[in-house]
């Protein structure tokens, strides 16, 4: 393989989750800032939503990095399906120390109770995939949060099929909810060409014409995860016709047919 | 990289979806050029069998309804008082000067055209008022005859029929008169009666010719609907029959109905250039062509500067 590709590092800055570089957007940027308002509240339990793939867990992330340094936050990405494991967890992460085993939250409680500071404030706890944890862990979750030592940030994926809301730990609890939408189409426009002008990518910002992202926007709909995924593809098609048939390509705008072949492979447009 | 195989495959993919994506959209532009230019190319055939079709229709029911009139009038002759029929014996003056124009029914008849326009057939300023009727005398009240004007004939055609027995000969000469007055007069009733009642086995036709003045049609026509068709046709009419002043009226009067109308233009032309004003005609038409494109006006225009005939 020629190493000069020139769509070689391209594709991989689309890489999901690989690189993070975290690119502000009309709707992320506002949720970040309700968010980073309502962390600051005297709140319990909050509610973070929206559907899979629109970059939720990229936005904790951002928050949790700008929040990091001033101390007091716990992010947990992956979820957990035991109580022993979570409030070891927790206990880690809270005191930077091998946690001792816990027979339940109520110890874990107690022991956090008397080693924090009565008047510090509430630790924020940020739990990606909230909708994976198992009833009962929700609930212990909800009783450390009546304990005023925690207040815990929920993510969950809003589907079509379960309405994961409407489940009573949530209706009777939640004390706020953030809803992140999909992307617009000039937030899909402004993704692809902010990830090429962060890399130095600034000779590809041509490849892509209103109509691209157009496309690009019926194929994915407005979905971050499937937006890296078909620009992926798209340019790991392109390194192919750059390596072995680079007079099909022109130094202007793509053809469409690149795109719909990227999408055609990843299944988001079938020809059956 | 992705390989060679998986290209070519997602190649063949992209032309199936492809096929099926853009397929349908293909077919139905297709189908629509298909339809366009059906349209196009039997339209106008179609147009003038649907238009010969009507005429003809329309000439049927003139017959009938002309032969209804006549056997009708032929009942009002049996019962005409005893002094009347003196007065048919002796014919006035007036009468016997119409009796000596009489001429045959068939001569110089002209049938209606298929575009059920009324054409101008010999002489235009003849045609005006000649309205003939073939039908028997009217009565007044005191058993008189009326005026020798609003005489009418029956025209016994037996033999023409009987020989023939052609209903098309019938609505050939039974549409639309010839120019000529054809008259009998009253006291030649009693020898039609004479040879009715010699041969009363034959099957009799009566005939009502009548001869429409297709100006007057028009203009009646005009003004009931207002249809720029009308007027343009009156303006043609005028232009043909060299009455130039009128034939620019009535292309003015179109173009105030309809501006677009490219005929409007052409007859108002055509006839400023018969009467002189040639430069009006091309100022005119030139006016036209910047905001329509029409090959007619251009040739018009072409033949005008040229100096070459149109007509």
């Amino acid at each position: 393989m020629n190493k000069t590709n020139a769509y070689t590092d391209v594709k991989n800055i689309f890489i999901d989750g690989g690189v993070f570089d975290y690119v502000n957007l009309d709707k992320s940027a506002i949720a970040y800032d309700k968010l980073v308002q309502t962390l600051k509240k005297p709140l319990k339990i909050i509610l973070f939503f929206g559907r899979p793939g629109i970059g939720k867990t990229f936005l904790l992330q951002k928050i949790y990095n700008d929040l990091k340094g001033k101390g007091g936050i716990i992010f947990f990405p992956r979820p957990f399906f035991d109580e022993k494991e979570f409030v070891k967890s927790l206990y880690e992460e809270l005191f930077m120390e091998t946690s001792p085993n816990f027979s339940g939250y109520d110890e874990f409680l107690s022991i956090v109770s008397k080693r924090l500071d009565k008047d510090a404030p509430p630790i924020s706890v940020l739990i990606d995939e909230a909708q994976l944890y198992p009833d009962d862990l929700i609930e212990k979750i909800r009783l450390m949060a009546d304990s005023r030592r925690f207040k815990f940030l929920f993510t969950i994926h809003k589907t079509e099929k379960e309405d994961i809301l409407a489940k009573d730990y949530f209706t009777t609890r939640i004390w706020e909810t953030i809803e992140l939408y999909h992307l617009s189409l000039g937030e899909v426009q402004t993704y692809i060409e902010k990830k090429l002008l962060y890399h130095n990518k600034f000779e590809h910002l041509n490849l892509f014409k209103n109509c691209h992202y157009k496309l690009i926007m019926q194929l994915t709909q407005g979905n971050l995860r499937n937006t890296n995924k078909l620009m992926y593809k798209v340019f790991e098609i392109l390194e192919y016709y750059d390596e072995n048939k680079p007079s099909r390509l022109s130094s202007r705008a793509i053809n469409k047919k690149y795109i719909e072949m990227a999408a055609l492979s990843l299944g988001m447009i079938h020809n059956a | 990289m992705l390989s060679t195989s998986e290209i070519m495959e997602l190649e063949k993919r992209l032309l199936k979806y492809r096929a099926k994506k853009y397929g349908k959209y293909f077919f139905f532009i297709t189908l629509f050029f298909t339809i366009s230019l059906c349209f196009y190319f039997f339209y106008p055939t179609a147009l003038s069998w649907f238009q010969k079709n009507t005429s003809d229709t329309n000439a049927t029911t003139l017959v009938q309804s002309n032969m209804n009139t006549v056997k009708t009038k032929e009942n009002n002759q049996t019962l005409l008082p005893d002094k009347a029929k003196k007065q048919e014996e002796t014919p006035s003056p007036q009468e016997s000067s119409i009796k000596t124009t009489n001429v045959p029914i068939l001569e110089n008849q002209h049938v209606v055209s298929q575009d059920h326009q009324i054409k101008n057939i010999s002489d235009t300023t003849s045609r005006k008022n000649d309205f003939l009727v073939l039908n028997m005398p009217d009565i007044k009240p005191d058993g008189k005859f009326l005026t020798p004007k609003e005489e009418t004939v029956i025209l016994n055609d037996d033999d023409a029929y009987s020989k023939k027995n052609d209903s098309s000969l019938l609505s050939q000469t039974a549409v639309v008169a010839p120019s000529p007055y054809l008259q009998v007069a009253p006291n030649e009733i009693p020898k039609l009666e004479q040879q009715k009642e010699e041969e009363p086995v034959k099957n009799k036709v009566f005939i009502e010719t009548q001869e429409i003045d297709s100006l007057h049609y028009l203009k009646d026509k005009f003004e009931k609907t207002h249809n720029i068709v009308f007027s343009l046709m009156l303006a043609e009419e005028y232009y043909m029959i060299k009455n130039y002043e009128e034939s620019l009226k009535w292309a003015l009067l179109s173009n105030d109905i309809d501006s677009s109308n490219e005929r409007s233009w052409i007859w108002f032309a055509k006839a400023k250039n018969k009467l002189g004003q040639k430069e009006d005609a091309i100022k005119a038409l030139k006016a036209y062509l910047q905001s329509h494109q029409s090959k007619e006006v251009k040739g018009l225009l072409n033949q005008l500067n040229s100096g070459n005939s149109y007509d």
